[in-house]
C-alpha cells in the first residue's frame, strides 16, 4: 500500500548483531589508535587530493569501520517492527526530527566551541550522530509506547 | 476529537488485543485511541467504523477544541 522505505524486521536484528564489532573497531582506533587487523588491497580512488580516477593501494581499516557502522545502525533504525503500524510510524517520524534538531544543534555547539584537531575528530563522530540519536530515542520512545496501558 | 471506542468495544465483550489484531495494529494503539491521545488515521478509522458495523461518527466525533 503505502511506500515506508523500511527494511523487513529481521535486518534490526542482523543490524544488532554486527553494531557492537563495528562499535568496538571503531572506539579502539579512534580514541586508542588501535587496529585488530592491517588490510592493505587495491582501491579505486574516484579523488585522491590532486588526482582523480586513480588505482591505488591503501589499508581499508577505516573504509570497512565506517561502512559496517552506517550500514549496521541503518539497518536498526530503518528496520520495520513485527507490529509496525501507524502509531510506530508516527514515533519514528517524530523521533528522527527530534534527532536531525538535536544533532544539529550539537554540531553547532562544535562547532563554535572546539577547535584545532579535535574538530576532525567531531567531523568523523558527527557522520554517524544522527542515526546513532534517533536509535537511542525511536527504542526509548517505542519501549515507552510498549508499556502504555495493560488491557483493561 | 473523542471516540466511545472503550464502550463499542465493552458491548462487543472484546479485549483490546482482540480488536487489535483484528485492525492488524499494535493492541497499544488501540489504546492510545481510546485514551484520546492517538487520532486514528481515515484509513483506520474506517475499518474499526467497519468492525462494529456503525456509521463512524457514531463512534468518533469531533471535540470543541478541534
Amino acid at each position: 500500500m503505502k511506500k515506508t522505505y523500511l527494511f523487513p524486521p529481521v535486518f534490526k536484528w542482523i543490524g544488532w548483531s554486527i553494531f557492537p564489532l563495528f562499535f568496538a573497531m571503531g572506539v579502539a582506533l579512534l580514541f586508542f589508535d588501535y587496529g585488530f587487523f592491517d588490510l592493505n588491497c587495491k582501491v579505486l580512488a574516484l579523488i585522491n587530493d590532486d588526482s582523480y580516477f586513480e588505482v591505488l593501494r591503501d589499508d581499508i581499516y577505516q573504509e570497512i569501520i565506517i561502512v559496517g557502522l552506517i550500514v549496521s545502525m541503518i539497518f536498526i533504525a530503518f528496520s520495520k517492527e513485527k507490529d509496525e503500524d501507524e502509531y510506530i510510524s508516527q514515533i519514528r517520524m517524530q523521533s528522527l526530527v527530534w534527532s536531525i534538531l538535536i544533532g544539529s544543534v550539537l554540531l553547532i555547539l562544535a562547532t563554535v566551541f572546539v577547535y584545532g584537531f579535535a574538530y576532525a575528530t567531531v567531523a568523523f563522530l558527527n557522520m554517524f550522530l544522527i542515526l546513532f540519536l534517533f536509535v537511542i530515542k525511536f527504542n526509548i520512545e517505542l519501549q515507552k509506547f510498549r508499556r502504555t496501558g495493560r488491557d483493561q | 476529537m473523542t471516540n466511545n471506542l472503550r464502550v463499542e468495544r465493552a458491548i462487543k465483550n472484546i479485549t483490546q488485543l482482540q480488536l487489535a489484531e483484528e485492525l492488524r495494529v499494535s493492541r497499544q494503539t488501540i489504546n492510545a485511541i481510546e485514551l484520546g491521545k492517538y487520532v486514528p488515521s481515515t484509513l483506520l478509522a474506517l475499518k474499526i467504523a467497519r468492525y462494529f458495523q456503525k456509521p463512524l461518527e457514531e463512534i468518533f466525533s469531533l471535540s470543541p477544541e478541534d
